[in-house]
């Protein structure tokens, strides 16, 4: 069996879907974040993405990891808010694994997406039970890391639990008070409330799984 | 000699802030307004932060004043982006944004010690207004 390859294309591909979702759910973002934070999620996540997208034929010669810091980049430059320097954060990180490469093993890609969790995590301080992105990104990781690795799923179907996973995580934040954020001065007045990084993230993790071979 | 950067939501607040700073200042502590987001925009740009550290590269130490909520991890970001050498010096303030950044710059202007420059940036939490 020969080995199970993420090429550029679908890297490029998934950049795309991810500006296309970025305008779709503008306003479903900004409405879960209007509920419990400021309000701009979904703008933001937006203006970041317009960004990518008017640059982004100049950066396909790229290598993948040259590809993602670009997108992170200009996501650290256009996005005003919170979801600037973690999601910028996570697309700078992304691609650090595989330096100079033009495809990548299912190995490194969860690798790719340990690394880029991991900053979340770092630049927010925040754990799994939080009411945050987190709460979607840290279950999925660990789902994909032990489908493939431990219960040797096909790489595309362990990417589809974790991203299953990590949709139960962002459902997860609704019953729960907020520990992090603006939603953490709203005390019980969150609950009840879907923590809008979650929803953000299961879209994202989706289009990762969308678009695999 | 210290390094001081304000970074708020408003652009025109850190401007602000900078121009009342500047009145007690002798001319020894660089003051850069790093505020809002791109285009003016309310919010934190990490790059605006990231070149203002670069700015101040030069400087013993580098403050940098935050207000509010996405300021903190914005700055952050911007200090992970600096080479190693920079980094060591660039402390985030935790106190009060106006009172921190005029307290800490008429603190720097008098001495060039760290540890007491952000003491008088701590303690201007506990100042009061109305007696």
């Amino acid at each position: 069996m020969s080995e199970y390859i993420l090429n550029k294309d679908y890297f490029i591909k998934v950049i795309e879907d991810l500006a296309v979702l970025a305008e779709e759910k503008k306003d479903y973002f900004s409405e879960l974040d209007s509920a419990i934070g400021d309000g701009d999620h979904g703008m933001n996540l937006s203006i970041g993405f317009r960004e990518v997208t008017k640059n982004l034929d100049s950066w396909k010669a790229e290598d993948i990891s040259t590809l993602f810091k670009n997108v992170g980049t200009a996501l650290l430059d256009k996005v005003g808010g919170a979801s600037g320097p973690l999601y910028g954060g996570f697309f700078m990180k992304f691609g650090l694994p595989v330096k100079g490469k033009e495809e990548v093993t299912f190995d490194e890609f969860i690798e790719m997406m340990e690394t880029g969790v991991a900053i979340i995590e770092k630049r927010g301080k925040a754990k799994v039970g939080d009411k945050t992105m987190v709460d979607t990104l840290r279950p999925a990781v660990d789902a994909l890391k032990a489908a493939y690795v431990d219960e040797k799923l096909e790489p595309k179907e362990a990417m589809k639990k974790a991203a299953a996973v990590g949709s139960a995580g962002s459902d997860s934040t609704i019953p729960i008070i907020a520990k992090k954020g603006r939603a953490m001065r709203l005390g019980e007045r969150a609950i009840g409330h879907r923590d809008p990084g979650s929803a953000s993230s299961t879209a994202i993790l989706a289009i990762f799984y969308n678009n695999m071979p | 000699m210290t390094g001081v950067i304000i970074v708020s939501h408003s652009e025109k607040l850190a401007e602000g802030l900078r121009d009342i700073a500047m009145e007690m200042n002798d001319g020894s502590v660089e003051i850069i307004a790093a505020g809002g987001a791109d285009g003016g925009r309310i919010g934190t740009n990490t790059l605006k932060i990231k070149a203002a550290i670069e700015a101040l590269a030069d400087r013993e130490h580098i403050l940098i004043f935050v207000d509010l909520g996405s300021s903190v991890m914005s700055s952050e970001a911007a200090i992970d982006l600096v080479d190693d050498a920079i980094q060591e010096k660039v402390h985030i303030v935790d106190s009060p944004l106006v009172e921190g950044v005029i307290g800490g710059v008429v603190q720097a202007t008098i001495c060039n010690d760290l540890d007491e420059i952000l003491a008088t940036c701590s303690e201007s939490a506990r100042m009061k207004k109305v007696c």
